[in-house]
């Protein structure tokens, strides 16, 4: 499984490739899935202007580590990897792409949803949407479409 | 001993530091630093009902000790993807 974090455009190829190409008749997996999250030009009623990502990255890696390997408890996957991008985005870049890799497209496709899930809650990668009249952190309560789950105290913060 | 704390996002505009380097008493709490944290920083003290904190690589409950070396970050709300 490979993570990375990237201030450049990223090279889908390679995190598909990091998942797939594995050598001439040894391939298990009938199913490569590749998700592109891209930078899109409207949040609710809000014109984004461009999108700033911020990113702590030795937690992200290992953040990233931890959920990949507990997703691959859930779902029949061979492999997973993901690159997400930070600094400054403009509309329609990709932000982020996760590669999955397993023998049936069924489990490739849950464990890409459960994976981008779990990364929105307990990956340490911050986005600030600069739209027209403002700006905003994402999840915050200043964020207008709703501030994130509040953590409670005694929380098993996972 | 000293700990060393990572500012981010909103945490980060809030102090106006991206780090900085806290002394504290030997048996250090989490939450001891932040109550230090928050008398230091103002405007950061309201941010408390949405910031989450990590030592090291992980996160880390307000009763968890420190120890000298350590780094604290402070974790306001994610939003990757």
């Amino acid at each position: 499984m490979a993570f990375s974090i990237t201030r450049d455009p990223i090279d889908a190829q390679a995190v598909y490739a990091a998942v797939a190409g594995h050598a001439e008749g040894s391939n298990p997996d009938g199913a490569v899935l590749v998700f592109y999250g891209t930078v899109r030009n409207k949040t609710a009623d809000r014109v984004v202007r461009y999108l700033e990502y911020e990113c702590y990255e030795p937690m992200a890696l290992a953040q990233m580590e931890r959920i990949a390997a507990e997703v691959k408890g859930r779902h029949a996957i061979s492999d997973l990897a993901c690159t997400h991008r930070v600094g400054k985005l403009e509309i329609g870049e990709d932000a982020m792409v996760v590669a999955v890799a397993a023998p049936h497209r069924a489990a490739a496709l849950a464990a890409t949803e459960d994976f981008i899930s779990r990364l929105k809650q307990d990956v340490p990668i911050w986005k600030k949407e600069h739209f027209e009249g403002g700006a905003v952190w994402i999840g915050t309560p200043e964020d207008p479409q709703g501030a994130s789950e509040p953590i409670r105290e005694g929380d098993e913060v996972p | 001993m000293r700990v060393q704390v990572r500012y981010f996002a909103a945490a980060r505009e809030a102090t106006g530091l991206e780090t900085e380097v806290l002394d504290l008493d030997d048996g250090a709490s989490v939450g001891d630093a932040w109550t230090t944290l928050a008398d230091r920083h103002p405007d950061l003290a309201p941010l408390r009902a949405q910031l989450r904190f990590a030592v090291g690589a992980e996160f880390a409950a307000e009763a968890a000790s420190l120890a000298d070396g350590q780094t604290l970050a402070l974790i306001p709300p994610v939003g990757g993807g």
